[in-house]
């Protein structure tokens, strides 16, 4: 048995990474066992690996078989391409996955890899990613249309009746999207950001930013933007944290925050939660009537030209305001009312 | 007399849609004009280089499809294709949208050459939307456009801007054809000598006519639904439109008849104007 | 109903033939004359660039010089830009009153 655990990592994921070999055996195959379930996103999974793999022990012969835990991180199918890449530059294999999340199974399976629930023996201590639970409040989901990132120029140009199911994801359009890299995309969205602020603040200010230093932070740790005004059409309001608006956002905005976004209002610009990964993350106003709503590597478009639920304000005076969040693979609109 | 369909070897046509003047309906133009062609089955390509106020994503109805804009094509965040949003019926249309928060420094002249330049070996038509006045946005429109078209009404503050911008686009060599499409015209007004005629307009800007558009309320109809007149079989606009469209690809097609007739209370207002003149 | 459609025949207006033939087009001030006139007038100006604050010390200056050889009406000195669809002339009427002794 064979620790690795980094100090730098784990600081900021509380993360547990144990590579599980056996020694004894001088044969071929070597058999290495890292835990992934501790990461709140994609991004820091993908960060334990790569730490988990440099402290790889490099067999003379045969090869190594790496066998992963994912507990209930949400792997995408375009994570676990680069989860591949990454595992095949360390000349190694992949061999098992455990996943308990079925999205993560179906994504494994249709890479061909083999796929178990749990690991044989609980040796692993799968935290509960940090992140908010994901019991539905509401009655029934509103329709989205509902797309990934990677695929989405693909399916735009599909006609209205076939977005209505959730389409299938391809693989290679995921694979070339560049930018797409949690964390290279983190910080080039950091330093863009900064830039756009700087070049901003000499005349009038359109971009507000919470502190930025490091984007390796915690979304939890980060303080939350507290904005207390309507954000019109052409503002950027960017924030690592989570954002509160009090005020209605329009149409031409955009709300982009690592965390979460809750609208005391109606939310009508794009909305991008958890903009490094977090697929936890939730959207909320009053109303949702927005004209994108992104979540991590998610987006859901508004149905063209439909006011989909302009009825249910007056009709339905239980409701208290909607929720976006991942669900079944997909963004899904809840509303919430009171019982 | 037809232009050669989408003949793969050949590089596309740069068309700039501008006016000097705002509200005169550049952006209704290039739609329809681009959906129009689109319909004859050219490859079409819009480019909305509104920066800060972009529209012509509303009038196509593709508002909500949009990820990536042309500000994330120049820096280098996406791939072209990845920005180009499909037209909801037309798979040869598509349109690269404007980024809305940002403003128009956020593009140069040279960054549009080279993504026109992109474009160019893709489609038949590139058809740029300008924004209004003579600034930065104007400059970086007309960059890499070979033909213009001046939209203009038929009002002094209209004709006059148009006749500013007539005049830098003659100064780009570049631009070797360039032509009139006169907007909002109201035959009944022009009948009763309370509003210039087309005439009057070519010969004070001493430019050759595309197009004239009758004022309609489809044109409203059509915005609000997010679908272009063009689309619009019955409507006179849209017919106006899709002749427009088919000059625009080469063909010779005579000038539509806007004349209704005129109504009685407009036969006694033309007569009283013309007695109070005389 | 034939009287009905003649007498309207009659009250609507004769059609609009294209500028520019016949007697010097927009003397009738229809508003669509107006337009014309007055756009015309400007356009011009906007072409040569001459703003109005400059044909005043145009003005001024050919006053000036004028003045030198001959008296002249300065109130009554009238200067204009006229001109046809692309060229355009500066056209200035000088009343003179007399000419001044050789000095």
């Amino acid at each position: 048995m064979n620790t690795v655990s980094k100090n730098t990592v784990s600081n900021a994921v509380s993360s547990s990474i144990s590579t599980t070999h056996s020694e004894s055996e001088q044969a071929a195959v070597c058999t290495v066992q890292i835990g992934l379930g501790a990461a709140p996103n994609s991004a820091q999974a993908l960060k334990l690996l790569e730490l988990a793999l440099e402290g790889l022990p490099t067999p003379t012969s045969g090869s190594v078989k790496i066998e992963l835990e994912t507990g209930n991180l949400l792997i995408t199918p375009n994570v676990l391409t680069k989860i591949q890449l990454l595992v095949e530059k360390a000349g190694a294999e992949l061999s098992v996955i455990y996943a308990s999340l079925p999205q993560t199974q179906q994504a494994a399976l249709d890479s061909g890899l083999f796929v178990k629930e749990k690991p044989p023996e609980t040796k692993i201590a799968a935290q509960k990613a940090g992140g908010l639970s994901q019991k539905s409040h509401g009655t029934q989901p509103i329709q989205l249309f509902n797309e990934r990132r990677g695929s989405v120029d693909e399916l735009l140009g599909r006609s209205l009746s076939s977005l209505g199911q959730n389409s299938g994801i391809n693989k290679d359009s995921l694979v070339s999207l560049p930018g797409e890299k949690p964390t290279e995309q983190a910080i080039e969205r950091e330093r863009d950001s900064q830039k756009t602020a700087e070049a901003l603040s000499e005349n009038t200010s359109q971009v507000i930013q919470s502190d930025v230093t490091s984007h390796q932070n915690d979304v939890q740790t980060v303080p939350t933007l507290y904005l207390k005004q309507n954000i019109r059409s052409g503002r950027v309001v960017r924030a690592e944290g989570h954002i509160f608006i009090i005020g209605d956002v329009h149409e031409g905005s955009e709300i982009v925050a690592g965390g979460d976004i809750t609208v005391w209002g109606e939310l009508r610009g794009i909305a991008h939660a958890g903009c490094q990964g977090e697929y936890h993350a939730e959207i909320r106003a009053l109303r949702i009537e927005a004209i994108q709503l992104r979540i991590a590597e998610y987006i859901a478009r508004r149905p063209d030209r439909v006011h989909y639920h302009k009825d249910v304000k007056d009709a339905d005076p239980s409701r208290l305001g909607e929720v976006a969040r991942v669900s079944d693979g997909e963004i899904q609109v809840f509303q919430e009312v009171t019982n | 007399m037809v232009s050669a369909k989408s003949s793969s070897k050949k590089e596309a046509r740069v068309i700039v849609v501008t006016s000097g003047k705002g509200g005169v309906g550049k952006t209704t133009t290039t739609a329809n004009i681009g959906t129009g062609l689109a319909r004859m089955g050219h490859k079409v390509v819009l480019i909305d280089t509104d920066i800060g106020l972009r529209n012509l994503d509303i009038l196509m109805g593709l508002e909500n499809r949009i990820v990536y804009n042309i500000v994330d094509v120049v820096e280098e965040r996406c791939k072209l294709t990845q920005a180009l949003v499909k037209d909801k019926r037309l798979p040869n249309l598509s349109l690269l949208p404007a980024a809305q928060t940002r403003d128009k420094s956020a593009l140069s002249v040279e960054q549009m050459k080279k993504l026109i330049a992109q474009l160019k070996t893709e489609a038949d038509f590139v058809l740029v939307d300008s924004p209004a006045g003579i600034e930065q946005g104007f400059q970086n429109a007309i960059a890499a456009a070979t033909e213009a078209i001046v939209v203009c009404t038929p009002e002094m503050s209209a004709v006059r801007d148009a006749d500013r911008i007539i005049g830098l686009l003659e100064a780009k060599e570049e631009i070797t054809n360039y032509k009139l499409v006169l907007n909002r015209v109201r035959p009944s007004m022009i009948k009763t000598n309370d509003m210039m005629d087309i005439d009057d307009v070519l010969e004070i800007l001493s430019i050759k006519l595309l197009g004239v558009i009758p004022e309609d309320k489809d044109i409203i109809v059509s915005t609000n639904k997010g679908e272009p007149v063009v689309n619009m079989d019955e409507s006179l606009a849209g017919q106006a439109y899709r002749n427009i469209a088919r000059r625009v690809a080469g063909e010779d097609v005579p000038y539509l008849n806007l004349d209704a007739p005129l109504t009685f209370m407009e036969k006694v207002m033309g007569l009283f104007s013309r007695s109070k003149s005389a | 109903m034939s009287w009905l459609r003649r007498l309207f025949q009659e009250l609507a207006p004769a059609p609009i033939t294209s500028v520019g033939t016949g007697f010097s087009t927009n003397t009738i001030a229809t508003p669509k004359n107006e337009a014309c006139n007055r756009l015309k007038l400007v356009l011009m100006h906007d072409r040569t660039q001459l703003s109005a604050t400059m044909m005043e010390t145009l003005r001024d200056e050919l006053v000036e010089v004028i003045s030198k050889y001959v008296e002249i009406d300065k109130d009554a000195l009238e200067l204009n830009l006229e001109g046809e669809s692309n060229t355009i002339a500066l056209v200035a009427n000088i009343p003179v009153l007399r000419a001044r002794a050789a000095s």
